[in-house]
């Protein structure tokens, strides 16, 4: 610690020592939140409990236009973002193109292996790939996996992981988010609980729908500098999500 | 049967020099309830006016003064949210350096009430079988509203007025841009809010608005008489003053 | 008593006629103002606001240790933290950082601190691009207007403003229309965001248990330039740090709802320091710049320490009966409304923002309002006092001669009842000629012109109070108050 950053520190610890005669300990002060009681809702959340969690996000997400949709297997997910992909307009470029996170859902999806998009490029942002930043700028669509998703309020908890950036979900023109429904907490203290424990402090972001503004006389608008559209896909199907190899959150007995 | 307790009129400045009418409804009231009254004729006033403006010295001393003139009344009623915060809110701690007089400020603040306050919470009425024919609106002022909490006791008064009908305007609760020395040193502003307030009352069609402060009031009816709107602009105290014995 | 034309009234007045600010205003507050208080009213537990205050307060008395925390926290993450004692420090800071990195373009969060301190001017001498990415700050910025308001800058300018604006500085076709507007906006700076050598944005709330800073906003432009750049650095106000991450949360939940009734903005983000180890972006380098500029001298005042725990949501401006008819130029200060009107004197000097002080007429809203318990009015008339008299631990000189005397003697006069009342009957004797066929005063010059240019006046009545009391009321009435005294000491 500098002499200016100790000259800073004191000016405050005098200015507080004025006005306040007593102060806790640190650790005491940092006490955190207990833990139990979230921590056990989330162990006893059963399935259909988890289902009742995806109708109030559907309910949320409406009015923030986040698209949500339910796909019981992978290749219903992998149909549906081909078909998301046929029907986008690129943006910026006049051609289309996926970026995705290497993450081992995305890729069961073998997107790669369907037809309807064999003409589109598809890039990965893997560690080794030296182009990322350049394909995540021409990428007209960019792919990812939520951590978690938070039921009231329509959000997804993104962490940033190795081959897991953060302009994935926030340069191309359109987001797309998948979501293994035993990721589905209720609400953000649930989900602070589980980031707590689990992100070691990596740098993350919540996201609750495409980007916009009201800026101009009050008018909402999407498609401020984020995402102008963002669709979430709720994997219902606990098989699959297992089967790649996505650990399937903290508790035992989910879906 | 224990007798009523006798109620010591504090009345606010600007009604006993401008609206003296308010001050004579108020013991119109109190008389048709059978409530024995006093009034300590040397009150003037309880130092809201320097307070606002920063000047606690002259405040003090006001405050001083008000404790020695009232605190050997048995209750002290005030047809103004006000001032009843000033003497509540700001007393003991104006005093808070003596301690001696920081306690007889307490004393007094526990029993210094507003009007309304008064007859429907410490006598327990609502219904004063008073008369006053008319569409009112009623103003919220600040300090009674907010400070006091004082919103639904004016209320139900002038719901039991016979005659009287009650209609709410939009944020009846917005503040009317009276705050005392504002209205004189910044004018514009002052009326912009005022002039809003005078629109949402005309908007609800009535005839009347009705308020518990007379600064409010005063606000209100200058400057509706100068644009020239005709709307009666009455405290709580004159529609509750007229009616069969209670 | 009467101020001739001050830049305070003379902003208040400009507000007031501008058109598209009074709607834009009067549509705010219809909806925000009071939604904030409606959720406050329903929220399952009644006590929330009152607890994060006393929590605020507690974090704020231990204010050196958590700083410090966040700073090893940071440190540890491969950040870098400067503590900049006052603005001038902020400013060479950030200033030498970029000459070192060479630094030709700075892209910008919406950051009230950094226009506090006044860094894009000082880059701006550098001959460094400094650009808003926030679309209501760039649009003031290429205006070269100021932001109204601390949520929704732009609010003073209608869209026909704006598309003339547009077609002038971006160079498209004139359109008024706000998604061809917003998405030309995009499309410019987009590339100023892909391109820029730093971003520089500010920080809602820091968490001293994780080592992060957490940033807010609906466009995604704080987290592209946050991401994008190679540098990135953060200005931070001291007071603006949350001890655990618990508090941290429901901070935010509250800020989310105070700004804009949202559960959540659309993006929070959350950062310690630059790219780990096999991420492909992010910045290189994080800075974050903790800035006091008056805040310790605010902490150390029992009187207006409570002032540091706001963060920043904007919900008093949307609920304030005065802010909602002048706006927010009429603050001359990056914090406007109600906050700014007790925060801007205590950063820059109580008189010369005496018109703050006073300018307002203490409704109380904005206490209603405020999602951590702020009693703004409290301090506003603690501010008032200091005006009053003077007080030299503030440097504040006795505010107005003339006002001091004419409390004085107001004192002088209430105290002795003879003396009021003599008073009274020389201005009621005196009136006569100024009273109108209406019965009121009409228009008055000089003292009482300020009621008067506006409103009628009424006259003093014929009979006080106190003499119809006297004459009538309180006839026949036994004993009065002094009477029943005199018994009770006759008795004991």
């Amino acid at each position: 610690m500098t002499p200016e950053h100790t000259a800073f520190l004191n000016r405050i610890r005098a200015a507080v020592a004025g006005v306040t005669t007593e102060r806790l300990p640190l650790e005491a002060l940092l006490a955190p939140a207990d833990d139990g009681p979230p921590l056990a809702a989330l162990a006893h959340r059963t399935r259909n409990q988890r289902m009742e969690l995806l109708l109030q996000l559907i309910a949320h997400a409406a009015p923030l236009n986040l698209q949500v949709s339910t796909c019981a297997t992978l290749p219903e997910a992998a149909g549906r973002i081909a078909a998301i992909t046929l029907a986008s307009e690129p943006e910026f470029f006049g051609q289309k193109a996926l970026i995705l996170h290497e993450h081992p859902l995305l890729q069961a999806l073998a997107l790669d292996t369907l037809t309807e998009l064999k003409d589109i490029p598809q890039h990965w942002t893997s560690p080794a790939n030296p182009r990322v930043r350049a394909q995540t700028l021409a990428a007209s669509i960019g792919v990812t996996v939520a951590d978690w998703g938070i039921a009231e309020s329509a959000t997804i908890v993104q962490l940033t992981r190795p081959g897991r950036p953060r302009s994935t979900s926030l340069v191309p023109s359109i987001h797309i988010a998948l979501l293994p429904l035993s990721r589905l907490v209720a609400d953000l203290a649930e989900a602070f609980t589980l980031v707590r424990r689990e992100s070691e402090h990596a740098s993350m972001v919540l996201i609750s729908g495409p980007s916009k503004t009201a800026d101009i006389e009050g008018c909402m608008v999407l498609g401020a500098h984020g995402p102008r559209a963002m669709h979430l896909f709720v994997l219902t199907n606990a098989a699959d999500a297992a089967a790649s190899g996505f650990p399937v959150a903290s508790c035992s007995q989910c879906c | 049967m224990s007798r009523p307790t006798t109620v010591t009129l504090f009345i606010q400045c600007l009604v006993d020099a401008l609206f003296p009418e308010v001050g004579e409804a108020m013991v119109r009231i109190f008389d048709r309830l059978a409530i024995p009254l006093t009034y300590p004729e040397n009150q003037t006033c309880c130092g809201q006016p320097a307070y606002t403006s920063g000047y606690r010295h002259e405040a003090a001393s006001a405050a001083r003064r008000f404790i020695d003139l009232f605190e050997q009344a048995e209750v002290i009623v005030c047809p103004s949210g006000s001032c009843v915060a000033m003497v509540r809110h700001h007393y003991p701690e104006l005093l808070k350096n003596d301690p001696v007089m920081h306690q007889r400020a307490l004393a007094v603040s526990g029993k210094t009430f507003e009007l309304s306050e008064y007859l429907v919470d410490v006598l327990g009425l609502t219904d004063l079988r008073a008369t006053f024919p008319g569409v009112a609106t009623y103003h919220d002022s600040c300090h009674l509203a907010r400070t006091l909490g004082i919103r639904e006791q004016p209320r139900r008064l002038l719901h039991h007025v016979r005659q009287l009908r009650l209609v709410e305007m939009t944020n009846s609760d917005t503040c009317c841009g009276f705050g005392g020395a504002f209205s004189t040193c910044y004018p514009e502003i002052s009326v912009a809010l005022v002039d809003d307030k005078i629109d949402h009352i005309v908007q609800t069609g009535a005839d009347t608005v009705v308020g518990c402060d007379a600064g409010c009031l005063m606000n209100i009816r200058g400057r509706a008489t100068r644009r020239g709107i005709d709307i009666r602009v009455m405290h709580l105290a004159q529609v509750l003053a007229d009616g069969e014995r209670a | 008593m009467i101020r001739r034309s001050s830049p305070y009234s003379e902003a208040a007045r400009a507000g007031m006629n501008n058109a598209c600010l009074q709607k834009s205003l009067r549509n705010l507050q219809a909806r925000y103002g009071k939604g904030a208080l409606d959720i406050w009213r329903t929220l399952p537990d009644p006590s929330l606001r009152h607890r994060v205050k006393a929590r605020r307060m507690q974090t704020l008395a231990h204010l050196d240790q958590l700083l410090a925390l966040l700073a090893e926290g940071i440190e540890a993450q491969g950040g870098q933290v400067y503590f900049a004692a006052t603005a001038v420090d902020a400013n060479r800071y950030v200033r030498d950082l970029a000459r070192k990195h060479a630094v030709r373009r700075v892209v910008k969060g919406k950051s009230m601190l950094s226009a506090e301190i006044g860094i894009d001017a000082v880059l701006a001498a550098d001959g460094i691009e400094v650009i808003e990415t926030d679309l209501g700050e760039f649009i003031v910025q290429i205006a070269g207007s100021s932001a109204s308001h601390i949520i929704a800058p732009c609010i003073h300018m209608d869209r026909q403003q704006i598309g003339r604006l547009f077609a002038d500085r971006l160079g498209i076709p004139y359109s008024e229309d706000p998604p061809t507007l917003t998405r030309a906006a995009r499309k410019a700076l987009r590339e100023k965001m892909l391109t820029a050598d730093m971003g520089l944005t500010g920080c809602n709330l820091a968490c001293a248990e994780t080592g992060q800073i957490s940033l807010v906003s609906n466009e995604g432009n704080i987290r592209m330039a946050t991401t994008m750049p190679k540098i990135h650095v953060a200005l931070m106000g001291m007071e603006r740090i949350a001890a655990t991450l618990d508090d941290q949360r429901q901070l935010l939940q509250l800020l989310t709802r105070g700004a804009a009734l949202q559960k959540l903005s659309t993006y929070v983000s959350f950062l310690g320091g630059p790219r780990r180890e096999g991420d492909p972006d992010g910045p290189e380098v994080f800075h974050l710049v903790i800035v006091d500029n008056g805040r310790s001298r605010i902490l150390a005042d029992p009187e207006f320490r409570e002032v540091l725990a706001c963060i920043r949501c904007g919900a008093c401006l949307n609920i304030c009966p005065v802010y909602g008819r002048i706006g927010g130029h009429a603050y001359h200060s990056p914090y406007s409304g109600p906050i700014g009107a007790v925060v801007t004197p205590l950063l820059q000097g109580i008189n010369r923002h005496a018109d703050l002080c006073k300018g307002e007429t203490l409704c109380g809203a904005c206490s209603d309002v405020c999602p951590v318990d702020n009693d703004l009015p409290r301090m506003l008339a603690a501010l008032r006092h200091k005006l009053a008299y003077g007080d030299p631990a503030w440097q504040v000189r006795p505010h107005k001669r003339l006002e001091a005397l004419g409390f004085a003697l107001w004192q002088r006069i209430i105290s002795n009842c003879w003396i009021y009342e003599m008073l009274l009957r020389t201005v009621r004797a005196l009136q006569r000629p100024f009273v109108n066929p209406k019965g009121m005063v009409g228009p008055l010059p000089g003292l009482k012109g300020g009621w008067t240019k506006g409103r009628d006046l009424p006259p003093l009545a014929a009979a006080s109070f106190r003499e119809r009391w006297r004459t009538t009321l309180g006839r026949g009435r036994g004993q009065g108050l002094s009477e029943s005294h005199k018994e009770q000491n006759h008795d004991a």
